[in-house]
């Protein structure tokens, strides 16, 4: 387990002309010490070291540090950060995958029972993947607006029990 | 032929133009029923941003509790806070039962 010791520890081990000790020694660091804390911080350890510190309460002001204050000279150091981590937190594996075509597949769409279980799975999916899984399945795209979710929901149901 | 006074002028009226085609911005909030992926994919597709964008929109919206996300005349602004609002739950989390709260401010 990961603990606030471990993450101090190891700030100060990377930090080698600063001594960090404490919580309020991270938050203390200015907008390029922090970043480059974090340029070297291994990427499994980035994600749990970017919650400590935003655990720390200061969220704001350390976003605003992560942001590199806005100078120029920091801007690298920036945008090697977000690349970093949002390839930490983001799930880019799936990306294009569309929940409706894995989970409900053609066969299913006989069983009225099964189908009527997923009503709250159906109309949590976005819009854009409800018209690409009515046309799929039936042959049209119904080409529904944002938040239409429950008129997709409708032209399903009916498709079914015809 | 220049004529600086005249110019003065338009610079006036385009600069007012501008200002009040941009008098508004879409706020969004944190909450802990959304995930990142979700909140970048919302902002690429409501509000037109690249995913870079979305994504730091996103960790300021984490991290500070809020973030601007859109800004624009007052009718773009609500359009763009309705689509927000209308997007639906986020499928990657089971208790995701709503959009992001989102809400038009003045600048």
């Amino acid at each position: 387990m990961i603990t606030e010791q471990f993450l101090l520890g190891l700030a100060d081990h990377i930090m080698d002309n600063h001594d960090i000790r404490s919580s309020q020694d991270i938050i203390n660091l200015s907008s390029k010490d922090i970043l480059t804390l974090f340029s070297k911080l291994p990427d499994v350890i980035l994600p749990i070291f970017v919650s400590y510190v935003k655990s720390l309460g200061e969220g704001s002001e350390v976003f605003y540090k992560l942001m590199g204050d806005h100078e120029e000279e920091n801007r690298d150091l920036v945008d090697q950060f977000f690349n970093r981590y949002m390839n930490s937190v983001i799930n880019n594996e799936g990306e294009d995958t569309n929940p409706l075509l894995t989970y409900l597949s053609k066969e299913s769409l006989v069983d009225l029972g099964f189908i009527q279980s997923r009503q709250n799975f159906f109309m949590g999916q976005s819009i854009d993947h409800i018209n690409e899984f009515i046309e799929k399945m039936f042959g049209y795209n119904p080409n529904l607006g944002l938040g239409e979710q429950e008129k997709g929901w409708e032209i399903l149901w009916n498709e079914v029990v015809k | 032929m220049s004529m600086p006074g005249l110019e003065r002028d338009t610079d006036t009226v385009v600069e007012e133009k501008a200002k009040a085609q941009t008098n508004s911005k879409v706020v969004i909030y944190n909450d802990d029923t959304h995930t990142y992926d979700y909140v970048v994919e919302v902002l690429t597709k409501c509000c037109k941003l690249t995913k870079d964008k979305a994504f730091r929109c996103a960790v300021e919206t984490d991290m500070a509790g809020r973030s601007i996300v859109f800004f624009g005349s007052k009718e773009k602004c609500e359009n763009v806070c309705n689509k927000i609002l209308d997007y639906g739950p986020d499928h990657r989390m089971d208790k995701s039962m709503t959009s992001l709260d989102a809400a038009v401010e003045s600048v």
